[in-house]
């Protein structure tokens, strides 16, 4: 064809710079979207280490919670006071374990 | 009140954050060895600003325990098998706070005032079908269920 001489015509390169441009553009996009999300990966590695880092002391805080409601007044707990020191007959129907301390 | 229809049973709990509670624990058990738990018992409740061992071996000799075998149950720590064992149960119970009573394995938190205690006894002698104490009906506090009947 006739276009496709060794001179390019001015279509041809206004088309070719334009390219470039466009090509500039998107690399440097490109390079800002990597960028940010480089960025947006570390913060949200942060999020989620202060997440687990909260998490472990809501689980802390939560665990003594349900250890100081204490025994179930509900159950029928089994206890075994066969060789506690005992006030009372071996034989009394009623049993009361005292879990005590001395100070 | 109650006569021969109750027992109470000494289980171990010495808490962590009592620094002196241990070895009273320990000197309590040695005195067990010895059938004098529940004197040394009140002994030691009877003075808690003095919580040493010079003061344990007055009181075993006060009671007239064999008082070498008394300081040799403590420093060997005999009891400590038989405490460990309590404590290692009152957690696995759930207990966290002393004193903790079960009646006949029910669950009674905390020093309660005495109706409580009667309350929850007549509730089992009324399931056992015991009959109650007249005082003891009284003892209790208002909603007994259908105490004596």
């Amino acid at each position: 064809m006739r276009q496709s001489g060794p001179g390019m015509g001015w279509p041809q390169l206004a088309t070719l710079a334009g390219l470039a441009v466009v090509l500039f553009f998107s690399v440097q996009n490109w390079n800002e979207t990597r960028k940010m999300q480089t960025m947006l990966g570390e913060r949200f590695g942060a999020f989620d280490t202060r997440l687990t880092q909260i998490a472990t002391k809501v689980d802390q805080g939560a665990r003594p919670a349900p250890a100081q409601r204490g025994p179930d007044p509900n159950r029928v707990y089994q206890v075994r006071t066969d060789n506690a020191p005992s006030e009372g007959p071996k034989t009394a129907p009623i049993v009361i374990a005292e879990f005590s301390d001395f100070q | 009140m109650y006569g021969d229809k109750v027992r109470i049973a000494w289980k171990h709990f010495p808490l962590d954050f009592h620094a002196k509670a241990p070895l009273a624990h320990l000197a309590s058990a040695a005195a067990n060895e010895q059938g004098k738990f529940w004197p040394f018992h009140d002994r030691i409740f009877g003075a808690q600003t003095r919580m040493d061992k010079e003061t344990y071996l007055l009181y075993a000799k006060d009671l007239g325990l064999d008082v070498k075998r008394f300081e040799d149950a403590l420093n060997t720590a005999r009891g400590k098998a038989a405490i460990d064992a309590d404590v290692a149960e009152a957690k696995s119970l759930g207990v966290t706070g002393t004193p903790a009573f079960f009646v006949n394995g029910k669950f009674l938190s905390g020093a309660k005032p005495f109706a409580e205690f009667a309350t929850a006894i007549n509730a089992e002698l009324t399931r056992l079908k015991i009959p109650i104490p007249a005082a003891a009906q009284q003892a209790a506090a208002g909603g007994a269920p259908a105490a004596g009947g």
